[in-house]
């Protein structure tokens, strides 16, 4: 009496290839959804803020004060455009047409000439914090490139020490480059999870699950069965975010395929397996789908790094984030694409998913039994 | 006789603390046609999945096809077994192929043993139609007669089929019964549930079960001869009287549509009252029906 037997594993997994062609809903959740998700959030999300409204007020009107503007101008980061009264420069910020505005005092020249530093005051929409922190970094930079271009000569530089930065792996810093490696994460989280829970719950529903365990078909061979199409789907979701990340999105891919396709496995695995247990609890399709979100996707989303990075966590949601595989693979996932480190420097995400898929798969044998008696 | 196919001694499961089979043993010999009646939640489906493998006794031995039921053993019950139930038969997006192909992966039939059975099964039926049909194309009465096919493919010794006709046109239940007769009198021994009385009348024995107790095992024809010692009457009402009459002489009287099933308590209320019952009532002789029996023995007590 073996406890797994391919033949049976196998009948069990052709069957459910035969559900999921003959399930166009399936497919399209499998194949078409990653697509556009990675369409719509690789578009969407965007940490990089350009091509800012800028109003401006200039009571100066010198040369200098224009030249001002039009390093703003030229920054690529604003957009500015001439009010006629602070009033109407407020209300725009109000209303949103400007993210910020620009005041030039009367005597900007003169003063600046002269050698005194001329206050020029820049009005923020503090209310959109996500836009704040990029325009000040640009408000530095654009000060010495304009104190360069009304002197026309090159700035003297004052301090002993000079940073030379360069960005490393990701040199223009594209947030793209940063957002859809972990994009791939969330999609195949909702994948795996979504379809296996739904198709377990499915055989609870329609009774099916009591024929099958009339025959000797064993929960381990129903699991493989059951888990192996949904593997493959999800694995196909994979390559094709990875083909639109490079193909429409246009990210190097700087490591190894060998480290990135075992960290895809090892976290569709857990997902998968997380699935299962969902549908274990529940047995009802409309429950399963409601734990699905609230275990699966919400902390994928929230707490993977995904959006928020981890180091700013307070410190116990960092821990909470370690409870699920999606923070691990992105970290592997944006390594590999950006950065190439060796298996040897990866060991503890890998270690950390390996050890959460035998904690997953233990826990649904085991409540599997249980809830059969 | 031969050692019975099914042999339950003292079984009893437990959930929690409540008792959802109670201490019952009986038998079941080859061949038979063993009828598990009672109403929902008697323990009959509970009982069933013991007997199939799916659940541990809390107490008592179970065997089946004389291999003793052993936790972590189950597969070799599970062999002897074929289980149809009224909630699955078979996957209505898979065709009746892909259906049986399933079943027999999952047995591990071997490829040329698995053909030929098939296709005795399906002549057994009388099945014509095409074998990829999909399953959701199929009427019920068809659909059922698939699913038995499927669950002897294995050519088991005992088959388990819970409600199987439930819902089925009573054309089709009348020809599920024939294939029914036709597998006991082959030797399969056959473990039915129903809740169609006209049914039951086909097993040789019937069981009959109240919360989760075993309250009566015999064939139909004693059945109805140990709970009506006394003849039974068919009251039809004349005209539109609506009247019930006196009931303290009958030992029993039930509503059965427009009419009445009565029995007398003993000679001297039979002898005395049937002539002036028969001024309002028009009355015949009958035989008791399963129904009858049923209605006494399974809902009398505890209405």
């Amino acid at each position: 009496m073996s406890v797994f037997s391919l033949r049976r594993a196998r009948a069990v997994f052709l069957k459910e290839f035969k559900h999921i062609f003959r399930d166009p809903f399936t497919l399209i959740m499998a194949l078409l959804l990653p697509f556009l998700i990675v369409l719509i959030l690789g578009n969407c999300i965007e940490f990089n803020v350009q091509s800012i409204d800028l109003a401006y007020m200039d009571h100066d009107r010198s040369e200098s004060s224009r030249k001002l503007v039009e390093t703003f101008g030229s920054s690529d980061y604003f957009r500015p455009y001439l009010v006629e009264t602070p009033e109407q420069g407020f209300a725009d910020v109000v209303s949103e047409h400007a993210k910020a505005m620009l005041i030039i005092p009367p005597d900007f020249e003169k003063e600046f000439v002269i050698g005194r530093r001329p206050d020029v005051q820049i009005l923020l929409d503090g209310a959109d914090n996500s836009s704040i922190s990029a325009i000040s970094n640009y408000l530095n930079t654009i000060n010495t490139d304009a104190v360069y271009k009304i002197r026309d000569i090159p700035p003297e530089d004052n301090s002993p020490l000079a940073f030379k930065t360069r960005y490393m792996f990701n040199p223009e810093l594209n947030s793209r480059w940063f957002s859809i490696p972990g994009i791939s994460a969330v999609i195949i989280a909702l994948v795996a999870i979504m379809l296996t829970t739904l198709t377990i719950c499915k055989e609870w529903e329609q009774g099916s699950m009591e024929m099958l365990l009339s025959t000797p078909v064993t929960s381990l061979e129903i699991m493989f069965g059951k888990l192996f199409p949904y593997a493959v789907l999800s694995f196909c979701g994979f390559i094709i975010v990875y083909l639109a990340a490079r193909l429409i999105f246009g990210l190097p891919f700087a490591g190894s395929y060998a480290i990135l396709i075992t960290a895809t496995l090892l976290f569709i695995f857990n997902y998968l397996a997380l699935g299962l247990y969902i549908s274990i609890i529940s047995h009802e399709q409309q429950v399963a789908v409601q734990y699905a979100a609230a275990i699966g996707l919400l902390p994928t989303a929230m707490l993977s790094g995904f959006i928020f990075p981890i180091q700013y966590m307070p410190e116990i949601f960092q821990w909470v984030s370690a409870l699920f595989p999606a923070r691990f693979y992105i970290e592997i996932s944006r390594d590999q694409f950006l950065k190439a480190s060796s298996w040897g420097d990866l060991w503890i995400p890998f270690a950390a998913m390996s050890v959460q898929a035998v904690v997953l798969i233990s826990a649904c044998l085991w409540r599997f039994r249980r809830t059969l008696e | 006789m031969s050692t019975p196919v099914v042999e339950v001694k003292n079984l009893s499961v437990r959930f929690g603390s409540f008792y959802a089979v109670k201490n019952i043993s009986f038998s079941v010999e080859k061949g038979e046609i063993f009828g598990f009646l009672g109403a929902n939640g008697a323990g009959k489906t509970t009982t069933i999945r013991v007997l199939c493998g799916l659940l541990p006794a809390s107490e008592g031995h179970v065997s089946v096809g004389g291999t003793e039921f052993v936790p972590g053993r189950e597969n070799l019950i599970k062999q002897k077994v074929g289980y149809m139930s009224q909630r699955f038969t078979l996957y209505d997006d898979l065709s009746i192929k892909e259906n049986m192909d399933f079943a027999a992966g999952i047995r591990r039939l071997k490829k040329i043993d698995y053909e030929k059975r098939r296709q005795e099964l399906l002549d057994f039926i009388g099945f014509k139609q095409e074998l990829s049909t999909v399953v959701r194309d199929l009427p019920g009465g068809i659909k059922q007669e698939i699913a038995l096919c499927q669950s002897l493919l294995h050519d088991p010794e005992i088959v388990f089929l819970d409600e199987p006709t439930a819902g089925v046109a009573p054309a089709a239940r009348f020809r599920f019964w024939q294939l029914i007769r036709k597998l006991a009198d082959m030797g399969k021994t056959i473990f039915v549930t129903t809740h169609y009385m006209d049914e039951a009348e086909n097993c040789g024995r019937i069981a009959l079960m109240r919360s989760g107790e075993l309250i009566e095992l015999d064939s139909p024809q004693n059945l109805k001869a140990k709970t009506f010692s006394r003849r039974m009457y068919n009251f039809t009402p004349k005209g539109r009287n609506e009247d019930i009459p006196d009931l303290q002489p009958f030992a029993m009287w039930e509503p059965y549509g427009q009419h009445y099933h009565a029995v007398f308590k003993d000679d001297t209320a039979e002898k005395n009252m049937l002539p002036q019952l028969k001024k309002n009532f028009d009355i015949e002789k009958i035989n008791p029906s399963l129904e009858d029996v049923f209605i006494r023995i399974v809902e009398g007590d505890n209405r």
